[in-house]
Parts: C-alpha cells; sequence; structure tokens
C-alpha cells in the first residue's frame, strides 16, 4: 500500500495570465510534518499555500489531503487551517468570538465549544482578553488569536504564511519556540512559510526551497545548507563560494578538479573527466594556516572584517580569485590586522567541498 | 513660540466667519421664522396674523390627516426596503465582483441619472407608465394583455419613482463599505468552515452595517418628504405629507404649512438620533 501523506501535490500547475506562479509541483507532506517554504518574493510560495487551502484551483494537476483528492473543493470543505500574513482577524468579533467562529459553523454544542475555546485560549496564552476586540490587542496577540482560531478547528494541516513577519526579533524569537513546540505537542503538520532562512533552518523538519515557481530542492536542513544542489540553493541560504573547474578524475565519491593552478577533491560523483563544474564551499569550512605546502590552495589575506563573534577574511587565490573564508574568534584579535597581506593556505574536508549541478 | 499660535487660531476663526455667516442666515433664520409662523393664524386673503396660538398643532393632529402620514410612513418604509433590495446586491457585484476596469464606469452610470432634474426625470417615468405609454404600448402589441395596465397615478407609480430617484443614495454608502471590506475575512470565513451563505450573514453584512445604515437613512428621510413623485405620478388619494405642505403653502395657509413642516422636522431629527445610537457614522452620510 502507498504511504498516505496529509498533503501530496501532484504536478500543480497555476499561472496568473502569462505569470506562471506554481510550475509542475510535486511534494509529499508527511503526517505530523513541520515544513517550511523558502525563497524569493514572487516565487510562488503563497500561490502554493493558497491552493492547498483551497482559495486557488490549479490549472493542472492534482492535490490530495490525507489521501482524499481535493483540487477543487472549495475551502470550507478541506480539513485545512490558514494563519494569514496580516491575521485577518474579523473586526467585529471579540476574540473568543473570533476562536469560536469555525465552532459554530461546525456545529460543536455549546458547552464543548466554551471548552474547546478556553482550551485554545490557553494554548496561547490569552486568557482574560475574550472581550477584547481585535483592535484592542498588541501585533503578538493577535497573532497569537489567529493561531488559537486555526487550532482550535484541530486540522489535519496548518497553512501559515509569514505569521511571524509582523513582529520584532524578540517575539519572533519566542513566537517560533512556542510554534514548533505547539506542532510537535498537537502532532499537526505545519505547512510554514518564510522569507527568513534562519527561521527556516532552526524550525523545519524540511526545508522547500522555490525559484520562480519549481521547486528548487527538498530536504532536511542540514542537507539543505550541507548539501544544496544548485548555486540558487547554495546562494539563497548563507554564504557560499563558488569555485569553477573542470573534472580530472571521478571515483567511487571522491572527484578531483581541477580548477586555474590547483586540484581539489570534492566529494561526490556522477561527473566526467573532462565536464566542466562548479563547486561551492561555506566560508565557515575553509581552515586557514600560516603558508606552507601542506593546504589545498593558496593565497593572500586581502582584508578582514570584525564581525564580534567571528572574523570574516577575503582571501586572493594565487590563481586570481577571491575567497571568503569565516573564523570563529577564539584567540584575541589583536592579531587581525597584522595578517593582512600575509600569504595563507586554505584546506578544508573534502566532504565540505559540494558539486553544484548545471 | 506660542503667539503665533494664537494669532493662526485668530486667522482661522475669521476664515470660518462666512460659513457660518451662512448658516446662519439660510438655516437658522427660515427655521426661526417657521417656527414664529407656526404659531400664527390665518387671516383673511391669506393674510398671517401673528397671535400665538397651538391650533395648528391641534389641527395637524385632526384625523383628516393621519391617513395621509401613516401613508407617507408606509410608503418610505417601502421604498426605503426595495432600495435596499435591488441596491446590496448592485453594490456587491462593482465592489467584490466586477473586473477592475468597469468598475468606474459601473459607478458613473449609477449617478448619471442625477444630471438630469427629478422633475424632467418624473415626467419621464409619466411617458413610460401612462395607459397609451411605451410599456403598455409594448405589452398590448406582443399580446401579453389586452386592456392598458393600471401602471400610473396610484401608489404603484409613487413607488416605482421614488425607488428610482432614491436608488443611487443606497448604492453608494454600500458600495463604499463594501469596497472597504477586506476580502481576507471572506477568506478567512471560509477557511474556518463557513461556506458562501454563512460567510455573507456572520462576515459581509455586519462589516457593511455602517454603509448600510447611511444608506437607510439617506433614502428613507427624503422619501418622509417627498412631494414631487406623490403629485406627479400619485393619484387623487395618494397624498403624503410633502403634498399636504405644499398644498398649504399653495393655498396661502402659511402657519398650519409651517406647522406641519417643523413636526415633519422634529420627526427626521428623532429618526437621526435612533440611528446614530444604532452605530450610524456622520462621516457615511458624507
Ligand atoms: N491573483 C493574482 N493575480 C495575478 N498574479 C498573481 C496573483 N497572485 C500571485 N500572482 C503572481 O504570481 C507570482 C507568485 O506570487 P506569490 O504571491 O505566490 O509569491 P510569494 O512567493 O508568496 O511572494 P512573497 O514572498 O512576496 O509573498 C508572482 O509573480 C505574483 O505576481
Ligand atoms: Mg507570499
Amino acid at each position: 500500500m502507498d504511504e498516505v501523506y496529509d498533503v501530496a501535490m501532484q504536478n500543480v500547475c497555476k499561472k496568473f495570465g502569462d505569470t506562471v506562479a506554481v510550475n509542475n509541483v510535486s511534494l509529499d507532506i508527511r503526517v505530523d510534518e513541520f515544513i517550511t517554504l523558502l525563497g524569493p518574493s514572487g516565487c510562488g510560495k503563497t500561490t502554493l499555500l493558497r491552493m492547498i487551502a483551497g482559495f486557488e484551483i490549479p490549472d493542472s494537476g492534482k492535490i490530495l489531503l490525507d489521501g482524499v483528492e481535493v483540487t477543487r473543493l472549495p475551502p470550507y470543505r478541506r480539513d485545512v487551517t490558514t494563519v494569514f500574513q496580516q491575521y485577518a482577524l474579523f473586526p467585529h468579533l471579540n476574540v473568543f468570538q473570533n476562536v469560536a467562529f469555525g465552532l459554530e459553523r461546525r456545529g460543536v454544542e455549546r458547552s464543548a465549544l466554551n471548552k474547546r475555546v478556553a482550551g485554545a485560549l490557553e494554548m496561547v496564552r490569552l486568557e482574560g482578553l475574550e472581550t477584547r476586540r481585535p483592535n484592542e490587542l498588541s501585533g503578538g496577540q493577535q497573532q497569537r488569536v489567529a493561531l488559537a482560531r486555526a487550532l482550535v478547528l484541530e486540522p489535519k494541516v496548518l497553512l501559515l504564511d509569514e505569521p511571524l513577519a509582523a513582529l520584532d526579533l524578540k517575539l519572533r524569537k519566542q513566537m517560533q519556540y512556542e510554534l514548533k513546540s505547539l506542532q510537535k505537542r498537537l502532532g499537526i503538520s505545519f505547512i510554514f512559510v518564510t522569507h527568513d532562512q534562519e527561521e527556516a533552518l532552526t524550525m523545519s523538519d524540511r526545508v522547500v526551497v522555490m525559484n520562480a515557481g519549481n521547486l528548487e530542492q527538498v530536504g532536511v536542513p542540514q542537507e539543505i545548507y550541507e548539501r544544496p544542489h544548485s548555486e540558487f540553493v547554495a546562494g539563497f541560504i548563507g554564504d557560499s563560494n563558488i569555485i569553477e573547474g573542470t573534472v580530472e578524475s571521478s571515483s567511487a565519491d571522491l572527484s578531483l578538479i581541477k580548477i586555474s593552478h590547483a586540484t581539489i577533491p570534492v566529494q561526490g560523483n556522477g561527473v566526467q573527466a573532462g565536464q566542466p563544474v562548479r563547486v561551492m564551499i561555506r566560508p565557515e569550512k575553509i581552515r586557514l594556516s600560516s603558508h606552507d605546502r601542506q593546504g589545498v590552495l593558496q593565497g593572500r589575506i586581502a582584508s578582514a572584517m570584525y564581525l564580534g563573534e567571528a572574523t570574516q577574511w577575503k582571501v586572493m587565490l594565487d590563481g586570481g580569485q577571491l575567497l571568503t573564508v569565516l573564523e570563529q574568534n577564539t584567540a584575541s584579535a589583536q592579531a587581525m590586522k597584522t595578517r593582512v597581506g600575509q600569504a595563507v593556505s586554505l584546506s578544508w574536508e573534502a566532504d565540505s567541498a559540494v558539486l553544484l549541478r548545471g | 513660540m506660542k503667539e503665533p499660535q494664537k494669532n493662526r487660531a485668530k486667522t482661522a476663526n475669521w476664515l470660518v466667519a462666512p460659513g457660518l455667516f451662512w448658516l446662519l442666515f439660510f438655516i437658522v433664520a427660515p427655521l426661526v421664522i417657521v417656527v414664529i409662523v407656526s404659531f400664527a393664524t390665518r387671516g383673511a386673503y391669506g393674510k398671517t396674523l401673528y397671535d400665538f396660538t397651538w391650533s395648528n398643532y391641534a389641527r395637524a393632529l385632526d384625523a383628516l390627516y393621519l391617513s395621509a402620514y401613516w401613508r407617507t410612513i408606509w410608503i418610505a418604509l417601502l421604498t426605503t426596503t426595495l432600495c435596499v433590495v435591488v441596491s446590496f446586491p448592485v453594490a456587491y457585484y462593482i465592489a467584490l465582483r466586477a473586473p477592475e476596469r468597469w468598475k468606474r464606469i459601473l459607478l458613473v452610470l449609477t449617478v448619471i441619472p442625477f444630471w438630469t432634474s427629478f422633475l424632467i426625470r418624473t415626467y419621464a417615468w409619466m411617458l413610460l407608465l401612462r395607459s397609451e405609454g411605451v410599456i403598455n404600448s409594448a405589452l398590448l402589441h406582443s399580446g401579453l394583455i389586452h386592456e392598458p395596465l393600471p401602471l400610473l397615478y396610484n401608489d404603484f407609480a409613487i413607488l416605482v419613482g421614488q425607488v428610482y430617484g432614491e436608488l443611487p443614495f443606497m448604492i453608494l454608502p454600500i458600495y463604499v463599505a463594501l469596497e472597504r471590506l477586506n476580502t481576507r475575512l471572506l477568506e478567512a470565513a471560509q477557511d474556518l468552515g463557513a461556506n458562501r451563505f454563512w460567510t455573507f450573514v456572520k462576515i459581509t453584512l455586519p462589516l457593511s452595517r455602517p454603509g448600510l445604515l447611511a444608506g437607510i437613512v439617506l433614502v428613507f428621510i427624503p422619501s418622509l418628504g417627498a412631494f414631487i413623485t406623490p403629485d406627479l405620478l400619485g393619484g387623487a388619494k395618494s397624498i403624503m405629507i410633502g403634498n399636504l405642505i405644499q398644498n398649504q403653502f399653495a393655498q396661502l395657509n402659511q402657519p398650519f404649512g409651517s406647522a406641519l413642516s417643523l413636526l415633519l422636522t422634529l420627526a427626521v431629527l428623532l429618526l437621526l438620533v435612533i440611528a446614530f445610537r444604532a452605530g450610524l457614522k456622520a462621516s457615511e452620510l458624507a
């Protein structure tokens, strides 16, 4: 038997006029998964969510919830709720009535309804604010009402479209933590949209990186960060150095890549000798040592930037390329200035360098 | 630092002076005159005699006139109800359904009738509704009827004329309220399990209440004072308060006409107070 997913999307496409908002997306969301959609503005994240919620109908492809096709079902007949970006609380209803709205439509009887609303408000720590109107609440409180209103229905899947974007940094961190622990406790799948790469990496079971309507890469946070498939993913999440070269040789799990004046080892295969490739390496994976013949590459420190906990070095390779290196400030920063201009050698673990596709 | 501000405030005071004068001269002064005249009596040849008497007010309560009051209220109520029923879907369509580039055209179309005088438009309705009028001729020709329908000179004709004339005053405020409605809220309601009907009842309707209330006030109150439509389209018996007042002034019974006007004004004020209590905002009427 096929595994049943909370959400399954099969070859979903959506166009608005000439704009392809979502292009042939297939994605399965496992039961109780916290999945994050990450990507630049206009890449189709909201459109994807709106199709799952039922506000947009795909031009082609299928959407299944809990194994049942819902592609054309209206929103009020799907077991999915949404936390909207601007919360969309009903201004004429108080907090209690906002949270009770969905339960009333489901015909939950009064005493059970009261209990469930109270439970939901307690969960988001809003007890005592039942009779306030949305415009009498702070941004963070409104955000919690929106969350309670959506969660009180115990949906299979909760959709969150940049729910934290309007909050200040401190509140944001706190809500990140609360959202994550709520999701674990309730056992509901969360599909979470964000622009914030750090948020995506810290909160998610899996991250979906989107670009221009396409899924660029889907994977656990470590995979997305450590083993990006494309230059786009590497560049979108964190800092990266991209080195161009050609394959010298390739064996089971190690390839040797020839760059302008040296040869570097890279984990990974599936390439043939002579093929032009690009190699990605994160700045913090590179070790600097004094100039000797031990390192993989040789260069000269061009500049230094003090970042507090770390120092960012720009190193000019002997071959003429500029690499970024991030080094924790374990020693005192006194020596920093004197190092600029020095010759250094660079090295890294073979599995830190990643072969990029395409 | 303080002085210039004070001076500016003084200048501002002077700037409102003409407006204030206008208000005093054209609204308060006539009102005062009407109040004074309403306590006078009518002398020979329509001369007004300024002796203080309540008799005009006593006469206003005469059973003779009660039927006109009831008819007025009834027709105003019907006009308002019909306007709401017709306007809501129209406003809803323009605000929430019509393609963006059509909106402005549709809005202009709703106010185009204002470019012609109401009197002339009412005459046009007479041409349409007469026994030999456009509608009856068409129906007779098509063979659907064999006798002309009595469309003119009755309460039906008054209603048609009134609803037609007041419709824009209902459509526009409802449109404004719906246009301001955040459509995300409608999606949120559906997301929480409300179908289209419940979304309308629980979200759209309550959030358009200010516009609805404004429309009701803007239609009901002028309908109470209507006199052109009942005069031209109504029958001999279809008299409304507006005609009653008009007749008194035409017959040179200014004191009684003034008393009736004042009573109508008081009734309208009372209604406005009720409407404001119900949550009407002055800004909605603008
Ligand atoms: N209703 C619509 N009509 C026309 N074009 C639309 C509509 N909704 C979205 N689009 C277009 O589809 C593309 C994807 O939009 P979408 O809102 O899904 O992006 P997004 O990834 O959520 O962006 P952001 O991060 O800025 O919210 C954009 O080019 C957008 O202009
Ligand atoms: Mg978006």
